[in-house]
């Protein structure tokens, strides 16, 4: 039988970098995970790849509040399971009744929660595009996340079968043939990135399209991004963007690093416009508050934010600025190291 | 506890209502929830678990008819808890476990060198899994008609009736399976999940220690 210790050590670390100031939930990242992964039966509630509006309740619903991950000293934080609802529903629709009964002048679409059967009371980026803050500065950012395939992962030290591994490049797994479907490994995700099908009684999650990388093609939620949002690539490797990003100018931080999983999935985040003062003037401070951005990303977020700033002010002056190039990225390719090869 | 002989039909034998029952003396074993601290290597989150363990009284009848052995097993539990609907709901479930040899321990289902044979029901599962473990997590399924194991199930006055059966003798090639035969007396011990109270794995009442178990010619 595998230890922990082997089941969680892998030869390198491949990581995702999200540049949040150009996310604009399109959700084709998450349309392309679902259409590839998660359109069986019992996963249809299943976003391995969600995009959603934040600060709001996220997803799965209120995943901050549910608990699981590591304290300061290494210990295990009680976790929760999510509930069908919690993690999107799969809401169908009447159209049947409305397109094919002759009713189209009397019935309306109407969703129903596959849940419940009734009205849905919540879904999928159901705050999308909710502000918080009070006019005239309203604020809000988009947050895509998927499996951080974490270094130092719960769900592989929850698992009572030692069903979930790590591969050799990083790649968090939980081998379907020993997963009984106990979903410790659920309560155990600080992120709620583990999900349970029903049918099958057994727990899934992202699997960073493990066959397109074994053939040098980039996960799908990566490579469909139209924005140029996503860096991929192996953290070690010092030619790749998420090398650079991560490690060398270090302007790319996980969400929650006080989770203590250290994730591999970094954002650099979000500079949002400047605010307007009382008397509707541009303000020095800028529309997301601080604070707020800590509470996501810790308190590195304040240097992060200074780095950005000051590069920026350095492009701006005409002078030359590597992380501002990193950042445009004016070739896709050089956004996913190894992984540029054609998916068709 | 001892499992009389009686010529009874195999599939007389699997019925938990049947009055054949009634010639069987009631063993009451207390239950205990799980020692969870035990399984902190395996699953620290899993270890928090403080509230599992709702059941705390089983009572174990058992008979054979000289080529099969069944094992009845009664508890209350006020909720049925057959099907996963939502995604934090788990099913009852009753597992019966004995040991491979002398040196098996009950409460760590056994470790490397000295193994142990249960045979485990879950509600709503369409058959019973022949299980073989040298430990906590190391548990291998066998499906029924490998191990040739037989299950009924029935929830009744709030109380699930659940009967195991197998042959006295492993099936051929199982040198794994247990073996009963008469005045060679094992241990047995009992586990349950209250589905309603999130019981899974490690999470459940447990019988402890072995109780002495023997059938008779």
């Amino acid at each position: 039988m595998k230890t922990k210790a082997q089941l969680k050590s892998s030869k390198r670390q491949l990581a995702t970098v999200i540049d949040l100031n150009k996310c604009m939930s399109c959700q084709s990242c998450v349309i392309a995970c679902k259409n590839l992964w998660t359109q069986r039966d019992g996963t249809q509630h299943m976003r391995w790849m969600s995009v959603v509006t934040a600060p709001g309740s996220l997803y799965p619903r209120d995943f901050e509040k549910k608990g699981g991950g590591f304290a300061a000293d290494g210990s295990a934080r009680p976790g929760q399971l999510p509930t069908m609802v919690d993690s999107g529903d799969d809401f169908q629709f009447n159209h049947q009744e409305v397109l094919y009964g002759g009713n189209a002048q009397s019935k309306k679409l109407e969703p129903r929660s596959a849940a419940h059967g009734g009205k849905p009371e919540w879904g999928y980026n159901w705050e999308e595009d909710q502000a918080k803050g009070e006019w005239p500065n309203p604020y809000f950012f988009y947050l895509p996340r998927k499996c951080n395939h974490c270094t130092e992962p719960a769900c592989v030290a929850a698992c009572s079968r030692n069903a979930i591994y790590k591969r050799d490049d990083g790649v968090v797994l939980i081998n379907q043939d020993q997963c009984e479907g106990h979903r410790h490994c659920v309560e155990a995700c600080p992120y709620k990135m583990v999900f349970f099908n029903p049918v099958s009684q057994k727990s899934e999650k992202c699997i960073e399209c493990y066959p397109r990388l074994e053939d040098g093609i980039a996960s799908a939620c990566n490579r469909q991004c139209p924005g140029r949002t996503r860096a991929f690539g192996f953290l070690d490797d010092e030619d790749s963007q998420v090398h650079k990003l991560v490690r060398k100018w270090r302007a790319a931080i996980p969400l929650h690093p006080e989770y203590g999983t250290q994730p591999n999935v970094y954002y650099v985040p979000p500079i949002s416009t400047l605010a307007f003062d009382d008397d509707g003037e541009l303000a020095a401070q800028r529309r997301i508050p601080n604070d707020v951005l800590e509470s996501y990303f810790g308190k590195d977020v304040h240097r992060v934010l200074a780095l950005i700033g000051a590069e920026r002010e350095k492009r701006q002056r005409g002078a030359p600025s590597e992380l501002m190039d990193l950042l445009i990225s004016r070739s896709w390719k050089a956004r996913f190291a190894e992984f540029t090869g054609d998916p068709v | 506890m001892k499992a009389p002989h009686y010529d009874t039909k195999d599939d007389v034998l699997l019925d938990p209502f049947d009055a054949a029952w009634n010639k069987t003396a009631d063993e009451v074993l207390d239950m205990m929830p799980a020692p969870v601290a035990m399984v902190q290597h395996l699953s620290p989150f899993m270890a928090l678990s403080k509230d599992h363990g709702k059941i705390r009284r089983v009572t174990v009848n058992a008979q054979h008819n000289g080529r099969r052995l069944s094992i009845r097993l009664v508890w209350a539990d006020d909720s049925s808890d057959t099907e996963i609907k939502d995604l934090d709901q788990f099913t009852d479930a009753a597992a019966v476990m004995f040991p491979m040899n002398k040196g098996a321990n009950a409460i760590t289902m056994g470790d490397e060198q000295n193994p142990v044979n249960a045979w485990f029901w879950k509600a709503g599962s369409a058959e019973p899994h022949d299980i073989l473990a040298h430990g906590f997590g190391t548990s291998r399924r066998r499906p029924a008609k490998v191990s040739g194991l037989r299950a009924t199930s029935s929830y009744a006055d709030g109380r699930w009736h659940v009967v195991f059966q197998r042959s006295l003798r492993p099936g051929t090639g199982l040198s794994d399976q247990v073996a009963f035969k008469p005045a060679a007396p094992i241990g047995i011990a009992v586990a349950l999940w209250a589905g309603s109270n999130r019981e899974r794995a490690g999470q459940k009442s447990i019988s402890g220690e072995w109780t002495a178990f023997e059938v008779t010619s």
